[in-house]
């Protein structure tokens, strides 16, 4: 399981490395007071976290790579991205 | 902020707008009138306002997975009602009832469903920008350009519908919603992915260098056809699944409403 914070519209860590071929579960800890929307093209993934609220889903098994995601509320400052090594 | 919420509205305003166009366009075929259109709208606002505002509490449903179960299921329910609109659609064409209640109550159904979805995401996006002041009148704008830019898209596909002959229109029309329906299960596929309901697998193809799912092309393939740069089998099998299930339905009500007809008019003579 892997857990990411946002905090002031930033992900935290923005960067995660998990092993290739692997189903992983992420929790996301949105400890804004404001919604967020985690998504990500390249992972196929989209899930509203409200609020000072937590969201779980899960990612993989994936081929090793670089996968973008983003707060699609605040594009601009929250980045991020997981590393399937 | 500007251009964040001209994208969000956008998106979320696109899949709606081009619903309503092809119903709109069905609506035509039919001569059943606008009156299911303000009853569908005014209630799936409704049911986007409470959807937007429990959805704290159904996110934390089955272990935090509520979120992609309850879009899911939404989501194959709008599959549901478009298959029974594709049987209601040639009911009407041959001409088997002049009643047209069940086709407007359905067509009503359909959109009221889209717009719970697609509406309560809009309203959480404004539930953040609404909290801060230095942003809102930029989100504020943002939204109308957005909500302008989908609706005119939504208009001009209309439009486009309207122009054609009443038997070509059927059958645009009828492919479109069985498309739209495939789209809706392999989206609702990729939620069961997301919460672990279903298997993710790797993908079968990537075309994103190709049509990339975040331009306007293909965003208007998305809301259009279900577009997805990178699906699994399970997905692909999924959308052609539903596809196929759609042409039974499609084919066994035009031989039975058309063998219908046949015996009505051969009573007639």
């Amino acid at each position: 399981m892997v857990e990411i914070n946002i905090k002031q519209h930033l992900f935290e860590p923005s960067e995660i490395t998990i092993p290739a071929n692997t189903k992983i579960k992420l929790r996301i800890h949105n400890l804004d007071a404001t919604p967020e929307e985690f998504e990500s093209w390249e992972l196929n993934r989209e899930k509203v976290i409200m609020g000072n609220s937590t969201g779980t889903l899960f990612i993989g098994p994936l081929p090793p790579g670089i996968y973008p995601f983003f707060g699609e509320f605040n594009p601009k400052t929250a980045q991020g991205k997981v590393i399937v090594e | 902020m500007l251009l964040t919420s001209v994208i969000i509205v956008l998106r979320e305003i696109l899949e709606a707008a081009l619903l309503i166009a092809t119903l709109l366009a069905a609506t035509r075929l039919s001569n059943i009138g606008y009156a299911w259109l303000r009853v569908s709208i005014s209630s799936g606002i409704v049911g986007a306002l409470v959807f937007a505002w429990q959805l704290r509490a159904l996110s934390n449903l089955y272990n935090g997975v509520g979120y992609e179960l309850i879009n899911a299921a939404l989501q194959v329910l709008i599959y549901g009602v478009i298959i029974v609109l594709i049987a209601l659609l040639f009911r009407l064409y041959f001409r088997v009832t002049t009643n047209n209640t069940p086709l407007a109550f359905f067509m009503g159904f359909a959109l009221c469903l889209s717009i719970i979805r697609e509406g309560s995401e809009i309203l959480i996006f404004f539930s953040g920008f609404l909290q801060s002041t230095e942003s809102l009148s930029s989100g504020i704008l943002g939204s109308i350009i957005g909500a302008s830019v989908g609706f005119s898209f939504g208009a001009l596909f209309y439009f486009l519908l309207s122009a054609l002959k009443q038997s070509v229109a059927l059958v645009v029309t009828l492919s479109l919603l069985i498309l739209v329906g495939a789209g809706m299960c392999s989206q609702a596929s990729q939620l069961l992915m997301q919460a672990d309901f279903l298997p993710s697998q790797r993908p079968l193809w990537n075309t994103s260098s190709l049509i990339s799912e975040s331009s306007i092309p293909g965003q208007l393939l998305y809301a259009l056809i279900g577009y997805e740069a990178t699906p699994s089998l399970l997905q692909v099998s999924i959308y052609t699944g539903s596809i196929f299930i759609s042409l039974i339905a499609a084919v066994v009500s035009y031989k039975v409403y058309s063998r219908m007809r046949n015996k009505e008019e051969s009573n007639n003579v």
